[in-house]
C-alpha cells in the first residue's frame, strides 16, 4: 500500500510519515501543493492524506486539479479548520474523508484504513419490486419515487429480502443476516419490522408464508 | 493556515484611545461651518447682484441729470444763434456760464458746417472739437469722448439747418466727465460700503442663527461625553422634533451594546468555568503523580477543546448576526451537508425530503454549521439511519432530523441541551453539538426541540427557523 502524504508542517509531515511506516505502508512526503500535485499525477498511490494549507497551491486546487485528470485515489483531508462550510468545501472538491486537527495519529490510521477498504469494491446498484426502490450503495429507499424513513434494522431485513426476491425467506436464516453475532435474538421482533415495512411500503409489500418465513415479490396484477 | 488572524489595534498615543478621534475630513467637518459658509455663499450672490442693480439705476439717474442740463444749453445756443451776414453762424445773445469764456474750463460749445472755421467757445482756446460721425437726423447724440488727452468728455451734438441758410450746422456742447464721475464716485462710496456692511451682518446672523439651531447637537455631545465618563446611561433630556429620532436610535444602539456586552461578558464567564473544571482536574492529577496522566490530560484536553470550539461557533454566528440580511435556502444547505456527513459515515444510510425551496433568515455558513452538526449527531449516535425533513411552519422553516438510535428519555432532554450538565456526562461530544446548536439558533431567533421519532423510533430533532 502506498500513502502520499501533503503536509507543510516540518514536525508533523515527518511525524505522520514514520507513523504510517510504523503500519506497514509506503510513503511519500510532499512538502508544498506543486510537489503534492505532481507527485499524485504522475505516482500511482492507494490513498493521499492532504493538508489544505500549504505553500505554492492550497490543497483545495490540488484535489481540484487531481480530480479533474482522473486521479481517483481516495484523498483525506487534514485541516485546521472545522466549520461544516468547510467540510463541504472539502468533499465537495473530491475529498473521501475530512479530519480536523488537532488529531491522534490512531484516528488518522483507522480512518485511512476505511477509506481505503471503501474505495476496494464500492459496485452500486439498485433493487426494485413494484414502486419500491432501494439503492445499495448510498441506502436510499423510494416508494413511488418519494423517500422513506427505515431504520437500519427495517432497511437491512428489506435489502436482504429484495435480494432474495421471489423466494420464501425463514425467520432464522433473517435473524442471522441482521443481527450482530451477541443481540439478543428474539423472533418476535422480525414479526415487529415486518409490521412496520408494511406500514410504510404498503401492506402487500412482504407476504407472510405461514410456518415457512416471508416472501418479497413484485405486485402480481 | 489561511486563520484570520485579528490585528491588534495599533494606539500611538495611549491617550488617544480614550479621547474621539478628529475629524477626518472637512466635509463633515463642522456643520455649523457649513451652514455657514452656504449662508455667506448666498449672501454675497445676492448682495454683489444686488449692489450691480443699484449702481446702473443710480449712475443712469446721475448721467441722465448730466446730459439734461447739457441738453438745456444746447437748446438755448441753438435758439439764439442766427446766419450772419457772410453766411456765417453768430450768437445774438452770450451763453450765460462764465465757464464758456475761461479757457480750460471743462465746459465748451462750438458750431462747426460749412467752409467756415467752426465758431467756438473761448474755454476751447485753440482747441476743435471733432465731428466723427455724420448725422443724417436732427436728434440730440449723446456719447462719451477721449479726444483730449487729459479730459475725458461728455458731448452732446445736434445738425441744424437755420433759416436763411443751407449749410447743416452741427452744434456741439461738450463737458469735461470729471464732475459726472465724481457724483457717481460718491454715490458707490457710499453704496459699496453699505452693502458690504449689511452682507456682513447678514452673514453674522446666520451664524448665530446657525450656532442656536445646533444648540441641541452640542447638548447631546455633552449627554454622550457625560455617558462616557460614566455619570449618565442614556440621552434622556427632551430634545427637538428633528434631533430626537436620532437620539432614540442612539439609545437603542446603547442598550443593545450593552446587551452584547452582558452577553460576550457571560460567555466569556462561561468559558472560563468550563475551562476552570479540566484545569482542576489536570493539575490535581500532576500533584498527586497520577498513574494515568497521559490518559488524563487527553480526555480533559479534549473537553477543552470542545469547551472552545462551542464558544468560537458561538462567537462566529454572533458576529454574522449584524447582517439582517443573511438568507439561505434550506435544502441547498441539507443537500451539501448531507454529502459531507455521508462521505464521512460511509455506514449511515442518510436521506432528506420535503420543501426544496424554503428560505431562512440565516447566513449559510451557520445553517451548514447548524445540520452539520445535529446530522453528526444523528450518524454517531443513532442507529445507521437518518432522515431529514425540511418543511414550513408557520412563519418558520422547520428541519426535523430524525434517527433510529436509543434516543434520549424525555427527562433527560433538557439536560443534554444544556451544556453545563453534559460535559460532566464524560461521553465525549454527547449533546455538545445540541448546545451549539441551541446558541446559534436562539442568536437568529430559532428554537431547537428534542422530541421521540415515530417512524424511526429514536431522536427527532426539530430545528426552527424564521424565514422570509
Amino acid at each position: 500500500m502506498r500513502i502520499l502524504i501533503v503536509e507543510d508542517e516540518p514536525t508533523l509531515g515527518p511525524q505522520l510519515k514514520a507513523t504510517l511506516e510504523g503500519a506497514g505502508y509506503a510513503v511519500d512526503l510532499a512538502t508544498d501543493g506543486e510537489d503534492g500535485h505532481f507527485l499524485g499525477s504522475t505516482e500511482n498511490y492507494d490513498a493521499a492524506i492532504l493538508d489544505l494549507g500549504l505553500p505554492e497551491i492550497d490543497g483545495l486546487t490540488v484535489l481540484d486539479r487531481w480530480r479533474r485528470e482522473k486521479r481517483n485515489f481516495p484523498v483525506l483531508v487534514l485541516t485546521a479548520r472545522d466549520s461544516w462550510s468547510d467540510k463541504v468545501a472539502g468533499l465537495d472538491a473530491g475529498a473521501d474523508d475530512y479530519l480536523a486537527k488537532p488529531f491522534q495519529t490512531e484516528e488518522l490510521i483507522a480512518r485511512l484504513r476505511a477509506l481505503i477498504r471503501r474505495a476496494a469494491g464500492n459496485a452500486s446498484s439498485e433493487l426494485v419490486a413494484g414502486d419500491v426502490r432501494l439503492d445499495t450503495r448510498s441506502g436510499r429507499v423510494t416508494l413511488a419515487g418519494a423517500p422513506v424513513k427505515l431504520t437500519a434494522q427495517e432497511y437491512k431485513l428489506l435489502s436482504y429480502l429484495l435480494h432474495h426476491k421471489g423466494k420464501v425467506v425463514s425467520r432464522t436464516e433473517l435473524i442471522e443476516h441482521i443481527y450482530d453475532q451477541d443481540f439478543d435474538r428474539d423472533s418476535n421482533t422480525i414479526e415487529v419490522f415486518v409490521t412496520r415495512i408494511r406500514k410504510k411500503l404498503g401492506a402487500d409489500i412482504i407476504t407472510t408464508i405461514r410456518g415457512l418465513g416471508y416472501q418479497l415479490d413484485d405486485p402480481q396484477g | 493556515m489561511a486563520e484570520a488572524d485579528v490585528a491588534p489595534a495599533v494606539v500611538a498615543d495611549p491617550d488617544a484611545a480614550d479621547k474621539p478621534a478628529a475629524p477626518t475630513s472637512r466635509i463633515t467637518g463642522s456643520l455649523a461651518r457649513r451652514m455657514i459658509a452656504i449662508a455667506a455663499l448666498w449672501i454675497s450672490v445676492l448682495l454683489i447682484g444686488g449692489g450691480f442693480a443699484l449702481d446702473r439705476v443710480l449712475t443712469g439717474a446721475i448721467t441722465r441729470n448730466f446730459d439734461s442740463s447739457l441738453e438745456y444749453v444746447l437748446i438755448a445756443m441753438i435758439r439764439s444763434s442766427e446766419i450772419g451776414p457772410d453766411g456765417e453762424v453768430r450768437l445774438i445773445e452770450p451763453l450765460g456760464d462764465q465757464r464758456f469764456l475761461e479757457p480750460y474750463s471743462g465746459l465748451y460749445w462750438q458750431i462747426s458746417g460749412g467752409t467756415q472755421e467752426p465758431y467756438r467757445s473761448r474755454s476751447l482756446w485753440e482747441r476743435t472739437l471733432k465731428a466723427p460721425t455724420p448725422h443724417i437726423d436732427d436728434q440730440i447724440h449723446t456719447y462719451d469722448s477721449t479726444q483730449f488727452p487729459d479730459e475725458e468728455l461728455r458731448v452732446l451734438e445736434r445738425n441744424v439747418i437755420l433759416p436763411g441758410s443751407k449749410v447743416n450746422w452741427r452744434y456741439q456742447i461738450a463737458q469735461s466727465r470729471e464732475a459726472l464721475d465724481m457724483q457717481v464716485g460718491a454715490v458707490r462710496s457710499t453704496l459699496i460700503p453699505s452693502l458690504a456692511l449689511l452682507g456682513l451682518g447678514l452673514i453674522i446672523l446666520a451664524a448665530l442663527q446657525t450656532f442656536y439651531g445646533l444648540w441641541p447637537l452640542r447638548h447631546i455631545r455633552r449627554a454622550i461625553a457625560a455617558m462616557r465618563g460614566g455619570q449618565n446611561r442614556r440621552v434622556d433630556a427632551p430634545l427637538p422634533l428633528e434631533v430626537q429620532p436620532m437620539v432614540d436610535e442612539l439609545n437603542a444602539l446603547l442598550a443593545h451594546n450593552e446587551k452584547q456586552a452582558e452577553e460576550a461578558r457571560l460567555h466569556a464567564g462561561n468559558l472560563a468555568h468550563a475551562l476552570k473544571t479540566p484545569l482542576t482536574v489536570l493539575v490535581n492529577s500532576a500533584t498527586s503523580s497520577d498513574s494515568d496522566l497521559a490518559e488524563t490530560v487527553r480526555r480533559e484536553a479534549a473537553t477543552m477543546q470542545r469547551q472552545v470550539d462551542h464558544h468560537l461557533a458561538r462567537a462566529r454566528a454572533v458576529g454574522r448576526r449584524g447582517a439582517a440580511q443573511a438568507r439561505a435556502v434550506v435544502w441547498d444547505s441539507v443537500g451539501s451537508v448531507s454529502r459531507a456527513v455521508a462521505a464521512l459515515y460511509p455506514n449511515v444510510r442518510l436521506d432528506a425530503d420535503g420543501d426544496k425551496t424554503l428560505v431562512a433568515r440565516v447566513e449559510r455558513q451557520d445553517l451548514d454549521e447548524l445540520i452539520g452538526n445535529l446530522l453528526e449527531n444523528a450518524a454517531k449516535y443513532g442507529g445507521g439511519s437518518v432522515f431529514v425533513t425540511v418543511r414550513q411552519s408557520g412563519a418558520m422553516a422547520e428541519i426535523v432530523v430524525e434517527d433510529d438510535g436509543p434516543g434520549i428519555s424525555p427527562a433527560d432532554r433538557d439536560r443534554v441541551i444544556d451544556r453545563g450538565v453534559r460535559l460532566d456526562s464524560g461521553k465525549p461530544g454527547t449533546g455538545l453539538g445540541l448546545a451549539i446548536v441551541r446558541d446559534v439558533a436562539e442568536i437568529y431567533g430559532g428554537s431547537v426541540a428534542l422530541e421521540e421519532s415515530e417512524d424511526l423510533g429514536g431522536l427527532l430533532v426539530r430545528l426552527r427557523l424564521p424565514t422570509g
